[in-house]
């Protein structure tokens, strides 16, 4: 499975790289932004359309977001995304995961869960 | 505004099934402010059909419903072999005027006259029936909000100011009560209303409206 | 003047009741229903697509119950006919010699088994009385057109006391007597306090006087119908006794005949409740025991002719 990961530069990021350093297995293009919340459905699906099976949105904690409703909202474009996704038959689907730099476990669930064919993307 | 919603992505598909080169055209007018059909619900739509392996390109015009902002898009149409166009019913029959050899498929379905109430959720509040006497009526229109366009409601359904049809609709003639009694104009609810001159409405046939005085 | 006229002229407390149409073509469930009603009751309503599930029309079912020796009031609903064709029945009503009208609106088509029909709703209940008045009274139809031959109606309307807004119920009534009707069918009463605070607001009005009312009852004969009628019905008020008294009985269908006399009784001496409407859904063949138990049988007699 082809996976890309976008990651916020206050947690997201620095978990996905020391996620990848832990995990070497784990293949990934990983991109940075400041917020997850400037991740706009259409960045989605303009991911999804390069190839990629899987997009794991990594930001920071939702009580915690640094910017407030970033990763919030990250979450609900997600799920408007997957359900366009599965509207049409679609089968790549967006992720979430909400971690902090040094816990990076919750990437590790979201996508083994992913890879076994369970729903992996409520936080 | 007028208010719609998308089509399945599924039945927009099965529509252009021959096709493989499409323009997704949005429009920025009522379709966008009810989320429908804006620029971003065309590019969210080419993305889809991309995946789905149509070559897909996104456009916006101001409104589809004018000739002239259709027709800027001379160049763009003739590189397509179908259009889905998200405008409401009316913008789609105007593009397709437009362009009358292009394929024009709606991506809407086009539903009522309407007004935000918040954030996400849009009411149906004009029936357009020709001949607006909303004064009458606290200025709650009981031709569209009434499920039977009752004007001398309530029926014997009226629940909890709720709709018996819709019970999560509230009642119209609750609504119209409600507001005459607060302007101290109950009374002229008890006049009898006479039957609706239904001739302009849609039952009428088509309605035209023009302005000899501008006309060129 | 109509049988059902000339009773409540007399200031005889009438006694009306209900046949649905069979959803076929047999003829025969009228005539047996009238049959059994025929000498209990003074009129028998037919109703007219009731919940929007098509049977067989109201007018053809009139026919058939006068042929059994009963008097029929014609249900008329603005739901599925437009001015046009309401004031064309009912003319060809009144030909075949048809003489009660209950104008209604009807109950939306959502709510039957044709949900996906256009409605008409052309004009409402209240409307529909204006209209049949002026044929009667002033000989036009509602484009102002003469008419001509006899005709000869007795008009009435229904009305739920008990649906919101209740305060302006009364208004309601108001208004449907000033368009022509001369009687009222009330929904079904079982909160009979309630009721006589309507018929209080009534009398204020002076209405009494100006239409027959008729209050609504309905037996039933389970617990399971009385919650229903609570939960589905909009505006029935059901008082927690009644439906206590229908769960702890062991003989459910003897307490419901039981609460629908005493409910009769107490609204015989309701001032200006001037008879009863039997609505005895699915169960035509208690009428005749609620009747005498309520000793309104024997029922005056017809004229022959």
């Amino acid at each position: 499975m082809r996976i890309a990961s976008v990651g916020c530069d206050r947690q997201g990021f620095p978990a996905l790289l020391r996620f990848l350093e832990t995990f070497p297995e784990y293949r990934m293009d990983v991109t940075a932004v400041p917020c997850l919340g400037t991740v706009h459905e259409s960045m989605m699906l303009h991911i999804l359309e390069d190839g990629y099976q899987l997009l794991l949105l990594a930001g920071c904690p939702l009580d915690s977001c640094f910017n407030q409703k970033g990763s919030e909202f990250a979450f609900r474009k997600a799920q408007r995304v997957n359900a366009l996704l599965t509207e049409a038959g679609i089968p790549k689907r967006v992720a979430c995961a909400f971690v902090t730099a040094d816990k990076i476990g919750e990437i590790k669930r979201v996508l083994e869960s992913i890879v076994s064919g369970q729903k992996g993307e409520e936080p | 505004m007028i208010v719609g919603e998308r089509k399945p992505v599924t039945e927009i598909i099965d529509n252009l099934k021959g096709y493989r080169k499409v323009l997704v055209l949005a429009c920025g007018t009522c379709v966008t402010v009810c989320m429908s059909g804006g620029e971003k619900e065309a590019q969210e739509l080419a993305s889809l059909l991309r995946l789905k392996g149509f070559q897909a390109q996104a456009q916006t015009v101001e409104r589809q419903c004018e000739k002239e902002f259709n027709l800027q898009l001379q160049t763009g149409i003739c590189a397509c072999e179908a259009v889905v166009s998200l405008a409401c019913g009316i913008g789609v029959q105007v593009l397709a005027d437009c362009f009358p050899r292009v394929p024009v498929f709606p991506g809407l379905n086009t539903t009522f006259m309407g007004a935000p109430v918040e954030q996400g959720i849009w009411e149906e509040r004009c029936s357009g029936c020709g001949e607006c006497l909303v004064h009458l009526f606290g200025n709650v229109c009981p031709i569209t909000r009434c499920a039977k366009s009752l004007l001398n409601g309530p029926c014997g359904g009226s629940r909890g100011g709720k709709c018996e049809v819709k019970p999560e609709r509230d009642c119209a003639w609750q609504l119209i009560y409600d507001r005459m009694k607060s302007q101290g104009k109950l009374e002229s609810l008890l006049e009898v209303q006479p039957p609706k001159n239904w001739s302009f409405s849609r039952y009428g046939g088509q309605r035209k409206m023009i302005r000899e005085d501008v006309k060129l | 003047m109509s049988f059902l006229e000339s009773v409540l002229q007399r200031g005889i407390f009438a006694v009306t009741a209900e046949v649905g149409p069979p959803k076929g073509t047999e003829r025969s469930v009228i005539e047996k229903k009238c049959l059994q009603l025929r000498d209990y009751v003074d009129a028998v309503n037919i109703t007219d697509n009731q919940t929007a599930i098509v049977r067989l029309s109201s007018f053809a079912s009139c026919l058939i119950a006068r042929e059994c020796g009963v008097e029929p009031v014609m249900q008329m609903v603005c739901r599925d006919r437009n001015r046009i064709a309401l004031q064309s029945d009912f003319l060809g009503a009144c030909a075949l010699g048809i003489e009660n009208f209950l104008c209604l609106t009807g109950d939306h088509q959502s709510m039957g088994n044709h949900p996906q029909a256009k409605n008409v709703f052309d004009i409402d209940s209240v409307q529909l009385l204006s209209i049949l008045n002026d044929m009667k009274e002033k000989k036009i139809f509602q484009c102002g057109e003469t008419l001509k031959g006899e005709v000869k109606a007795f008009l009435g309307a229904g009305e739920n006391p008990f649906a919101d807004p209740v305060e302006f119920r009364v208004y309601r009534l108001a208004k449907k007597v000033s368009a022509g009707a001369r009687f009222v069918q009330t929904q079904a009463v079982f909160d009979v306090e309630m009721f006589a605070r309507f018929m209080e607001e009534v009398r204020k009005m002076g209405l009494h006087e100006k239409t027959h009312i008729l209050a609504g009852v309905i037996p039933v004969k389970s617990p399971q119908a009385l919650r229903y009628m609570q939960n589905e019905v909009p505006g029935l008020s059901i008082p927690a006794s009644l439906l206590e008294r229908m769960e702890r009985t062991k003989d459910p269908k003897e307490e419901g005949v039981r609460i629908c006399v005493e409910i009769i009784e107490k609204l015989k001496t309701i001032e200006g409740v001037r008879g009863v409407h039997i609505m005895a859904i699915a169960w035509e063949s208690i009428v005749p025991e609620i009747v005498q138990r309520s000793n309104l049988y024997p029922r005056p007699r017809k004229e022959v002719g």
